[in-house]
C-alpha cells in the first residue's frame, strides 16, 4: 500500500549535546491515508503517556469514520439518505462541516467542500486501504456550492439541498490532530505528524523549538526551506502530494469553481494555531492563488508561504522569523 | 528570488509596533485587536475542537474507576485549572441535541462532559495567547532551556566517498543555515544498480545525518553510502 510522500515533515534534530533526558516515545501508525506519527519527549517516564497516545490515534479513527467519503458506512455519505431534510449529526461531522462552510464563505467559494462528487469522477475514489472503488450514483441539476449546505447550530443538523457529496480531506485530517492533541496536552512536549499537517508543542529532544522539513516542490528529496516552531500548527499542500489517477488531469487541488487543478500555485505553507485552520486555510490559498491566497492568510491573521511553479515565494509579513 | 510580502493584519494595528513572541511561536496579539478576527477561522476552530473534544472525551479506565476525566485544555483561553472540576464548570453542559448515535463513546459517563457547546469566554478576540494550559496533575519532564540556535555544520557543498566489495559511491551533501536541504550520489562506480540505495538521499536529509536505514539485500552498498555521507558531513562539521 503506497502512502503519498509528505509536504513537510518533522526533522532530526543533530545537536546531541542538549538531548532532554529520556529522548522521546514515538509511534507511527498508517492512518487517513498518511502516516501519523506522535512523538512525546520523555515519554517513557511520563505515566500514562502509552495509553495517551493510544487515544489520540483513537481520535483519528473516529475522524475517518465520520468523514471518510470513501467508506460508503460513512456519516458524510449518509447524509444522502434523506436530501432536502435535516438530519441529526454527531458533534465531530456537525464541526468539520461549520469549519469547511466557514472557509468556503471567506475564500468566496475558492475553498467548497462540496466538489466531493467532481473528486469521485477525476478518480480520487479509491478507499486507501481496502482499495476499493466508491462510485456515488447521484445527478444534482446544478453544480452543488457550499450554498447547499445548511446547518442548524440548535439543533445541530445538516440539510443538503440537494444531492452532494463533502469532501472533508481537508478540514478532517487537520482536524484529527487537533484532537489528538488534546489528549497529549499534559505532556508538555510533543510532537503529532500526520503527513503534511503537523501540531508542535514545547521543544523537542534537543531542548529547542521543533524543526519542521518544508519539501521542495520540485524536487523530492530536497527541502525549500526549514521552519522552527512551537506551540503551533502548520500544514504544507503541494500539488505534487496526490497527482490524479486519470492522466493530465493534474492533481487533488480542484478549483471549485472552473473544476480544473489549481495551478498558480505549487505549494502553500501556513502556520496557525490550530491545524484544522491551518490546513483548511492552505488549501483555499493554493486555488486563490500568490496574490489573493496571501490576502486571505492575512485577514484570517495566520502566516503562510506561497510558492509558485516558477519558484517565486510570497510571504506574509511574519513569516521570515520562523524561517531557520 | 523575489519574496512578496503582505501585512499580516490588515486595520487596527500598526506595523511598527513590537508584539511579545515566544521563539518559534506564534506572536501574542492584544484583547480585543482586530475585531475581524473575532469571528475568523481560527477563532472558530478553536471553539469546535474544544466543543467536539469535550463531547467525546473519555477515558475508559477513569470511567470505570469512577473518576471524572482530565479536562480538556483550552487551546485559546487563559484559565488556571487544576483539572476535572473546574475545566469542567467551564462547558456548559447540554442535553445531547443529537438522536443519531454518534461516537461511541463509553464514558461519556457523565453527563457533565457530554456538553456540545464549549461556551468560549472571550477567548474570541485573543486566539493566539501560547500561554496554554495544562490540565493535569501529570508531571512533565521540563527539558533544558532552548539553546540558541548554533549550526553544527558549515554551510556549502561538500562531497565523502565510501566504497564496499561492489564498488563506491561518491555522496554531496548541501548544507544551508545549518540544515542538510539536499543530498545526492554524484558518482559511482559499483557493480549493482544505483536504484538499490537511491532512497538514501531522501533519508539523509529526514533524519539530517548520515544514519539511515539500511536498504535490505543491498547491506554493503548501504554502508558505502553511509561511509560516504559521514565523510561529507565531517568535513562540514564546524572546528
Amino acid at each position: 500500500m503506497r502512502v503519498p510522500a509528505a509536504p513537510a515533515r518533522l526533522l532530526a534534530d543533530t545537536d546531541a549535546t542538549h538531548r532532554a533526558g529520556g529522548g522521546a516515545t514515538a509511534r507511527t501508525v498508517v492512518l487517513m491515508d498518511t502516516f501519523v506519527t506522535i512523538q512525546v519527549v520523555a515519554g517513557s517516564q511520563l505515566a500514562g503517556c502509552e495509553e495517551a497516545i493510544e487515544r489520540a490515534f483513537a481520535w483519528f479513527r473516529r475522524v475517518e469514520a465520520v468523514c471518510s467519503r470513501f467508506d460508503p458506512q460513512s456519516e458524510v455519505l449518509r447524509l444522502l439518505d434523506a436530501v432536502g431534510a435535516p438530519i441529526p449529526v454527531s458533534d465531530i461531522l456537525y464541526e468539520a462541516v461549520a469549519l469547511a462552510l466557514a472557509v468556503a464563505l471567506s475564500s468566496d467559494g475558492a475553498f467548497d467542500p462540496t466538489i466531493g462528487h467532481t473528486l469521485e469522477r477525476r478518480g480520487f475514489d479509491r478507499h486507501y486501504q481496502t482499495g476499493a472503488t466508491i462510485a456515488t450514483p447521484i445527478a444534482p441539476e446544478t453544480r452543488p456550492t457550499y450554498r447547499d449546505v445548511r446547518l442548524d447550530p440548535a439543533r445541530r443538523t445538516i440539510t443538503l439541498r440537494q444531492p452532494l457529496i463533502l469532501d472533508l480531506g481537508a478540514v478532517a485530517k487537520g482536524l484529527a490532530v487537533d484532537l489528538a492533541a488534546q489528549e497529549l496536552a499534559p505532556f508538555g512536549n510533543y510532537a503529532i505528524d500526520a503527513g503534511g499537517d503537523l501540531f508542535v508543542r514545547g521543544l523537542n529532544p534537543a531542548g529547542r523549538p521543533w524543526q519542521i522539513g518544508l519539501r521542495h516542490p520540485r524536487h523530492p528529496d530536497a527541502l525549500l526551506g526549514v521552519v522552527r516552531l512551537t506551540d503551533a500548527a502548520i500544514c504544507t499542500s503541494g500539488d505534487y502530494a496526490r497527482p490524479s489517477p486519470h492522466p493530465g488531469e493534474g492533481h487533488h487541488l480542484i478549483d471549485p469553481r472552473t473544476g480544473r487543478s489549481a495551478s498558480t500555485v505549487a505549494s502553500v505553507t501556513v502556520i496557525a494555531p490550530t491545524t484544522v485552520a491551518a490546513d483548511a486555510l492552505a488549501t483555499a490559498a493554493f486555488v486563490l492563488g500568490p496574490r489573493r491566497g496571501l490576502q486571505l492568510l492575512a485577514r484570517q491573521g495566520v502566516e503562510g508561504l506561497i510558492v509558485t511553479p516558477t519558484l517565486e515565494q510570497h510571504q506574509t509579513r511574519d513569516f521570515g522569523r520562523y524561517l531557520r | 528570488m523575489p519574496i512578496h510580502s503582505e501585512p499580516s493584519s490588515e486595520g487596527h494595528e500598526r506595523s511598527d509596533v513590537r508584539r511579545p513572541t515566544t521563539p518559534g511561536g506564534m506572536p501574542q496579539r492584544k484583547q480585543g485587536a482586530g475585531k475581524k478576527l473575532a469571528n475568523g477561522v481560527v477563532a472558530l476552530s478553536s471553539a469546535a475542537i474544544m466543543a467536539v473534544y469535550a463531547a467525546g472525551y473519555f477515558h475508559t479506565a477513569a470511567a470505570e474507576a469512577g473518576i471524572t476525566s482530565a479536562a480538556p485544555t483550552a487551546i485559546v483561553a487563559s484559565v488556571a485549572t487544576t483539572p476535572t472540576a473546574t475545566a469542567a464548570s467551564l462547558l456548559t453542559p447540554t442535553p445531547p441535541a443529537t438522536t443519531a448515535a454518534p461516537l461511541a463513546s463509553t464514558a461519556a459517563s457523565t453527563a457533565a462532559t457530554a456538553a456540545t457547546t464549549a461556551t468560549m469566554p472571550a477567548a474570541t478576540s485573543a486566539p493566539l495567547a501560547t500561554a496554554t494550559v495544562v490540565a493535569t496533575a501529570t508531571p512533565t519532564t521540563q527539558p533544558t532551556q532552548a539553546v540558541a540556535a548554533s549550526a553544527t555544520y558549515k554551510d556549502g557543498t561538500f562531497t565523502g566517498s565510501g566504497t564496499s566489495q561492489h564498488g563506491g559511491v561518491t555522496v554531496a551533501v548541501v548544507i544551508k543555515n545549518g540544515v542538510i536541504i539536499s543530498s545526492a550520489i554524484t558518482a559511482s562506480n559499483t557493480r549493482y544498480p544505483i536504484a538499490r540505495i537511491a532512497a538514501l538521499p531522501g533519508e539523509v536529509v529526514a533524519a539530517q545525518s548520515a544514519s539511515v536505514d539500511f536498504v535490505s539485500g543491498a547491506t554493503d552498498s548501504s554502508m558505502a553510502f553511509q561511509t560516504a555521507v559521514a565523510g561529507a558531513l565531517a568535513l562540514a562539521k564546524r572546528s
